[in-house]
């Protein structure tokens, strides 16, 4: 079920943590003033095993995912990561070895320089972009040697980054419950520039592995 | 080959450790010489090639048993040569019979087609009985044959890549039922049935008598009589008081089996393995990769994780692999001491690959050196006790000790010829 929580804030410190699929929009009243914001992960050609796909094809598919994302054509848009629908624990995903794809969706106009972090980490991987006249499109290939040893235990604290309310409290009754089981990596995009702040979203993405 | 459905201890070596993971190991290879022979040399192909292999095996394993000795003396190299060129010729290189498809329109997961119809069958049973569709949302089914792992309860050598295994949606509202069965752990999946009284125009019960599902898979559970089976409750408060559907009974109904859980479950996730269902239909594990991948496919795949020629070798030989796909995985080379050749381990142990060219080898070899001919264990044992080795424990690891120390005494005995 899509849910959202907590919102977008122009001028300070923000962090989102967001359960909607297929991307996450800024909802706020205030994103009139930046236009639709959303960013999505996915499996580079969405495919969590990332099978014989040559490098003319995966160019061919960010190619369209970018236009799907700049159009938000959902019926185009491959499986949204942080939509947390996957087959594992408590919807997390479930053995992959894939590189991901992050793509980030703003307004173009100012200066914008996007930067992700992984759990805290900033990575030096340059964008491709897709540029119109009001929206930008960020790509970001996130290798699987670069995301897969980030990830880190599921503390309790971050429960409410992945998991609904409804699911917390039916699951801490029982002992043999799937609360806590994965891992996590907290993908935080920067999408504008910080003169007024820091103006960032920041999602979660859960992942388990097993036979 | 039938394969055990009991789980390796994970506590053990690394290969035990993989095999039980998978749960589904392969029971070790009959080590009788004539009998191993024979059974060994099942066709590489997934139809078809039976004769040509039945017929290559008995003449070599013939061959052998009938005169190991003087054909020792008289050329051993020789006769490895033939048998390896026989097996050779009968690889087969017809197109595999089936292909992965996706599992249904509403996902992109792929399974054999073979698994297919069975599949949509569970799933739409499954969805008349309870209105929940657990044929999208799913964890795993096929991986890609190259894929290695080293996560907990993940093996390279899982049954996921015969496009014949599936991960169910684990964040289902499942009811868990612990189910052991000697000395394993399985479990057995529930979900709330859809129907819980008398549906149009059927007829209520009598007052006083209860309501029967019409279901053969439905189930009410009972608080006194179940409750310490609980493994999960998904179902909150209406455990004991709705009917559920023992989806457990409808998969195994259509051929999918479930796994046992591994050592260590009651601590670890990973290894509770409920989620995991496989239809082998009796195949092993290399007929059911055969059905998807052609030999050379096969080869390539398995030579990407498969490096140990003591440990994969062993585990692939048990998981039916023929001996010419084996010497084709390790680039048909041979590791050679003090002049010795070998492909891979002989003997008792599990990690033995067994290769019929290497039984003959270790067997005209020491016969050659004056060991009795006898069950090949027997006669490893002999030569190891006659070098007053600390432990005769039947089998030769490729490039150890013991291949090291036949081939020193086979060289010292030719030298003095």
């Amino acid at each position: 079920m899509p849910k959202f929580i907590g919102s977008l804030l122009i001028f300070s410190c923000i962090s989102l943590i967001i359960g909607c699929s297929p991307s996450k929009r800024s909802n706020s009243s205030d994103a009139d003033r930046i236009g639709e914001v959303a960013v999505s992960i996915h499996y580079v050609g969405d495919d969590k095993y990332q099978n014989d796909l040559s490098s003319e094809e995966l160019l061919t598919w960010k190619k369209a995912q970018q236009q799907a994302i700049l159009e938000q054509d959902q019926g185009q848009m491959a499986y949204d990561l942080f939509s947390h629908h996957g087959g594992g624990p408590l919807g997390a995903e479930w053995n992959s070895d894939a590189d991901l794809w992050l793509a980030l969706r703003y307004p173009s106009q100012g200066e914008y320089s996007p930067k992700i972090l992984l759990n805290g980490e900033e990575q030096k991987i340059s964008p491709d972009y897709l540029l119109t006249d009001s929206i930008a499109v960020a790509s970001f290939t996130l290798p699987a040697t670069v995301w897969i040893p980030l990830l880190k235990p599921i503390s309790k604290e971050e429960y409410t980054s992945i998991y609904s309310q409804e699911a917390i409290k039916s699951q801490q009754s029982s002992p043999n419950g799937q609360l806590g089981i994965g891992k996590i990596l907290h993908v935080e995009s920067i999408f504008t520039p910080s003169r007024n702040g820091k103006n960032s979203l920041s999602l979660a993405f859960h992942i388990a592995f097993g036979e | 080959m039938q394969e055990a459905k009991q789980p390796a201890s994970l506590a053990g070596a690394e290969q035990s450790e993989q095999e039980g993971q998978m749960g589904r190991s392969a029971a070790p290879p009959a080590f009788g010489f004539a009998d191993d022979v024979m059974q060994r040399q099942e066709a590489p192909d997934t139809g078809g090639g039976a004769g040509v292999a039945a017929g290559a095996g008995a003449a070599a394993g013939g061959a052998v048993a009938a005169g190991a000795a003087e054909k020792v003396s008289s050329g051993g190299g020789d006769l490895k040569g033939k048998i390896d060129a026989a097996l050779g010729a009968k690889a087969s290189e017809t197109d595999p019979p089936n292909k992965l498809v996706k599992a249904n329109d509403n996902v992109s997961n792929k399974v054999n087609d073979d698994i297919k119809g069975e599949l949509a069958s569970v799933v739409s049973t499954v969805s008349d009985l309870t209105g929940i569709d657990i044929g999208t949302g799913f964890g795993d089914t096929s991986r890609r044959l190259a894929g290695t792992t080293s996560k907990d309860g993940a093996d390279n050598f899982s049954w996921h890549k015969t496009g014949r295994a599936i991960d169910f949606n684990q964040g289902l509202k499942w009811v868990i039922m612990k189910n052991p069965d000697g000395g394993d752990m399985f479990f057995r999946l529930y979900l709330k049935a859809n129907q819980q009284g008398p549906g149009e125009g059927e007829k209520a019960p009598a007052e006083g008598a209860e309501w029967k599902h019409p279901s053969g898979h439905a189930k009410k559970f009972n608080k006194k009589a179940d409750a310490g089976n609980v493994h999960h409750n998904g179902a909150g408060s209406s455990l004991y008081s709705k009917w559920f559907i023992d989806v457990t009974s409808i998969l195994t109904s259509q051929g999918f089996e479930r796994i046992p859980a591994h050592k260590g479950w009651e601590k670890s996730y990973n290894r509770r393995e409920w989620w995991h269902y496989v239809k082998d239909d009796g195949l092993t594990w290399y007929k059911a990769l055969r059905q998807i991948y052609s030999e050379a496919d096969l080869v390539k795949g398995i030579k990407s994780f498969a490096t140990r020629r003591h440990q994969d070798a062993g585990r692939l030989s048990r998981e039916g692999f023929p001996d010419t796909t084996l010497q084709a995985i390790w680039d048909k080379t041979e590791i050679t001491k003090n002049g010795f050749p070998l492909y891979f381990s002989v003997g008792s142990h599990r990690d033995c690959a067994n290769i019929m060219s290497d039984i003959a080898g270790v067997r005209m070899g020491l016969n050659e050196l004056g060991i009795p001919l006898q069950s090949t264990e027997e006669m490893i044992v002999a030569f190891q006790k006659k070098e007053k080795f600390g432990t005769a424990d039947g089998y030769i690891t490729v490039g150890g000790t013991t291949h090291k120390r036949i081939g020193q005494r086979l060289q010292e005995k030719r030298a003095k010829k």
